[in-house]
């Protein structure tokens, strides 16, 4: 008997390396620990995800109701069905003073696909875009599956950029400065003078402005100013500000996934709506017809008085149980500062370890700073080989406080009992 | 980007209509099926419920595992033979945003800028659209005259950069299948060359003559370590549920599937939770069989009016489109298209939209050529009421003799 030659063997091929490299979520990383915790029994006081209790409106859910009874369940125009583009300029000019005109919005399936798209629009491969510091991951994520180069401007104590800096981060690539005030995670509320400032630094050097309005309709103190609406005071062919709003903070709709932007002029907008093709075909259409409605009736005010409460709340006992923070004016978040405090064998712990030692021992979730502070570094083929995180956001943890106040409570006074056994 | 011929298109379309014509479609074309009830009760549920909070960025556990359910059953010898389940498949499905979705993220998640993938030279033009945002080099493998992939086409352009090649049986926009031997070897070259395959099964639910079978079947009968499958589903056709949104891929192990709802994260953030638990509904007791045999009634018929009007192009076996070849006009496809729409108000779609292909960079950026095998087309839905179909094909042959009269 004669041996039979051994079958050959083909490995798999593997996933590409921008996939590989690109940085997972610090958010998701604790939703999915948290998750697992609470499947296995364990009461987790879940202040890690930005997800606030509020059930959608139920005009909303009527609206969608009414779509499915008349059949509206077919294609979408891929810019958005007219009725909600309409309805959404109507909101801009009416609520931000912004007479954008349903040409200039451009609808898109949730705000995180409207970033996305407006990174590539706005940056080829290897383009240089400005990050604040301390950031929503999904940018990171954004910006290495596009290639293109990050690079990072500081916050001050407040979380307000340094103006100083910005001019030392510019190159021959750079083509847009991203903007997120009310910050997530910070919830830091920009000043007027200092978007003004902003503004003119990108109009000097010929910038994209990249607006991240997502909470801009939750704000405690103080008064919001926009990019948008400074841009709007342009002329036309000199505006470039770039708006990404969403339905899902505002308007309760978390899971509804739809988001819009606003753009200078029609034509950017056309070109916004070229870029839902390839990544989502078309827009759910059912959805949309809902979310006409949402704008029916204006109960945002109702929701940001119950986060009003819940915001002082949880800075009375974040307060009380000595955890130091700068008061966030907007948004849904705190971002604890945790720099100073040490172990009993007098060591410094790290946003990390902090954060996977709180929901492991004290069944509290928040999510660890340094997550929101990833940058990249670059070996010589000029791939992001490893992402060290920000000195300043690695100081802290992010906290939701749109939670109901019991929740808020308990999970304040864990976290205070952990900090205490440290 | 490439600015697509199906938009002019539809601006005429749009302009005659607005100026009170009456146009026939068989451009897009919409099937002639409702909602089912079940998924509508489903999304009333999930409102009802308050179910409208974030989701996973994988999907939900309902949706995944309804997902696993359904390709369980629609490939059930294929399942049994590599021991799946649903329980065990559902850890290796991605939930999407739409099949487009998915593809867009699993070409970024295959393949790097510079690198290359192979896609039919006549093909649903979003694969170039989505390689060029990615960064990824569109090849373009030749077909048969019947639209199926040629095997050594593909062969021979497969190179170190190469990633990945697209198969779309039933196709969009010939309604080629390919045969089971075809698939085969197909599998066998992916393996061989350790590229991907990326299923694209849209139309799977809608093939009406010849034996199917899908690469992801052959990729279950082969050992686990050397799979290289990515099926795409989209629940848009089979559900008859476009607007919704909603698709799955399928991988080969568990672990890439995190990887690629990794990919959801950036690209999407998540899925729509109460359209996700319609589509469970959907999945689980709606069958695309009922609207298949509909679908095959209407294949028959433009079958038959083709070959009663002496129109010719490749056959189709499945899908809800048929080409139809009017080179004998002696115009380009959207040449052909614009006319038929203007003086017969019958839109269809022009072949060269699923031919652009990219050559290069010009001074006023990309530059694409139209591949003369798409050019030699126009592309008519037949999934449109008989009626409609029936009107469209008589005005489609008028126009297309008296253009080759003259």
């Amino acid at each position: 008997m004669t041996a039979s030659a051994p079958e050959p063997f083909y490995p798999a091929p593997s996933l590409s390396q921008r996939a590989q490299d690109m940085p997972r979520s610090a958010i998701r990383r604790i939703f999915e620990n948290a998750r697992r915790l609470q499947e296995s029994g364990v009461d987790v006081v879940r202040l890690d995800i930005g997800d606030p209790d509020f059930d959608a409106p139920q005009r909303v859910r009527d609206g969608i109701s009414a779509a499915l009874a008349a059949g509206r369940t077919h294609y979408s125009p891929m810019a958005g069905i007219p009725e909600l583009r309409s309805a959404i300029a109507a909101y801009m000019a009416r609520r931000w003073g912004v007479d954008c005109g349903p040409a200039a919005v451009t609808c898109h399936q949730g705000a995180t696909q409207a970033l996305n798209a407006v990174m590539q629009l706005c940056c080829d491969s290897c383009a240089g875009v400005l990050l604040p510091e301390i950031y929503f991951p999904n940018y990171i994520q954004q910006v290495t599956l596009g290639g293109l180069r990050p690079r990072f401007y500081a916050l001050d104590e407040r979380f307000v950029p340094r103006l100083s800096d910005l001019e030392s981060l510019l190159d021959a690539n750079t083509r847009a400065i991203l903007i997120n005030t009310p910050s997530n995670p910070t919830g830091a509320l920009f000043p007027e003078e200092t978007v003004r400032a902003l503004y003119d630094f990108a109009a000097r050097h010929n910038l994209w402005v990249i607006s991240d309005e997502a909470y801009c309709e939750f704000v405690f103190e103080g008064r919001y100013v926009s990019p948008l609406q400074i841009d709007w005071e342009q002329p036309a062919e000199q505006r470039r500000v770039i708006a990404i709003y969403s339905f899902s903070k505002g308007y309760a709709c978390t899971g509804l996934r739809m988001g819009w932007t606003v753009s200078p002029r029609e034509e950017v907008a056309g070109q916004l709506m070229l870029m839902n093709e390839p990544f989502t075909g078309s827009l759910t259409t059912p959805l949309q017809y809902g979310l006409v409605h949402a704008f029916d009736e204006d109960d945002t005010p109702r929701r940001v008085e119950a986060l009003r409460s819940r915001w002082e709340l949880a800075g009375r006992e974040l307060r009380a149980a000595g955890l130091p923070f700068d008061p966030p004016e907007g948004g849904i978040f705190f971002f604890v500062d945790i720099s100073s405090l040490r172990t009993k064998d007098g060591q410094p712990i790290s946003s990390q370890d902090f954060c996977d030692r709180a929901l492991n021992e004290a069944h509290v979730a928040v999510v660890p700073g340094a997550g929101f502070g990833l940058q990249p570094v670059y070996d010589s083929s000029g791939r992001p080989s490893s992402f060290i995180a920000g000195e300043h956001a690695a100081k802290g943890f992010r906290l939701c406080f749109a939670v109901p106040e019991e929740r808020l409570k308990l999970g304040v006074e864990r976290l205070r009992g952990f900090i205490a056994g440290l | 980007m490439p600015i697509s011929p199906i938009w002019e298109i539809v601006r005429l379309a749009s302009q005659i209509q607005s100026e009170g014509g009456d146009v026939l479609h068989l451009d897009i074309g919409a099937p002639p099926f409702r909602l089912s009830g079940l998924i509508s009760a489903g999304l009333e549920d999930a409102l009802r419920s308050g179910r409208t909070g974030y989701s996973p960025p994988a999907g939900i556990p309902e949706y995944l595992h309804a997902a696993a359910e359904r390709t369980v059953a629609r490939f059930p010898d294929g399942a049994t033979r590599a021991g799946f389940d649903a329980r065990s498949l559902q850890p290796r499905i991605v939930g999407s945003q739409g099949g487009t979705q998915a593809l867009m993220a699993v070409i970024s998640g295959v393949c790097d800028p510079g690198d290359n993938i192979l896609l039919p030279e006549v093909a649903w033009p979003n694969y170039v659209e989505q390689a060029l945002l990615a960064g990824v080099e569109s090849r373009f493998y030749k077909l048969d005259e019947q639209m199926r992939p040629l095997l050594h086409s593909i062969e021979s352009q497969i190179d170190a950069r190469t990633r990945a090649f697209i198969i779309n049986s039933p196709s969009n926009p010939s309604g080629a299948v390919c045969p089971p031997q075809l698939i085969r070897s197909l599998h066998e070259l992916a393996v061989e060359r350790q590229v991907w395959l990326i299923d694209d099964l849209a139309y799977c639910d809608f093939v009406y003559e010849g034996d199917y079978l899908t690469a992801l079947e052959c990729d279950w009968a082969a050992p686990e370590n050397e799979r290289c499958v990515l099926a795409v589903f989209s629940c848009s056709k089979s559900y008859s549920a476009p607007g919704l949104r909603l698709g799955y891929t399928v991988c080969p192990d568990p672990q890439l599937a995190c990887d690629l709802a990794g990919l959801n994260d950036p690209l999407m953030g998540c899925l729509t939770t109460p359209l996700q638990l319609a589509m469970a509904q959907g999945l689980l007791y709606d069958d695309p069989a009922q609207r298949s045999e509909v679908l095959k009634e209407r294949w028959l018929e433009a079958l038959d009016l083709a070959a009663r009007l002496g129109l010719s192009g490749p056959r189709p076996s499945g899908g809800m489109f048929k080409l139809i070849d009017i080179s004998a006009s002696g115009l380009r496809s959207t040449q052909f298209a614009l006319r038929l729409l203007r003086e017969e108000h019958v839109a269809v779609v022009p072949g060269a939209a699923f031919g652009m292909h990219p050559v290069g960079h010009g001074p006023r950026g990309l530059r694409f050529e139209v591949c003369r095998e798409a050019d030699r087309f126009v592309r008519v839905c037949f999934a449109s009421d008989p009626q409609a179909l029936a009107q469209g094909f008589l005005r489609l042959a008028r126009l297309l003799d008296c253009l080759r009269a003259a």
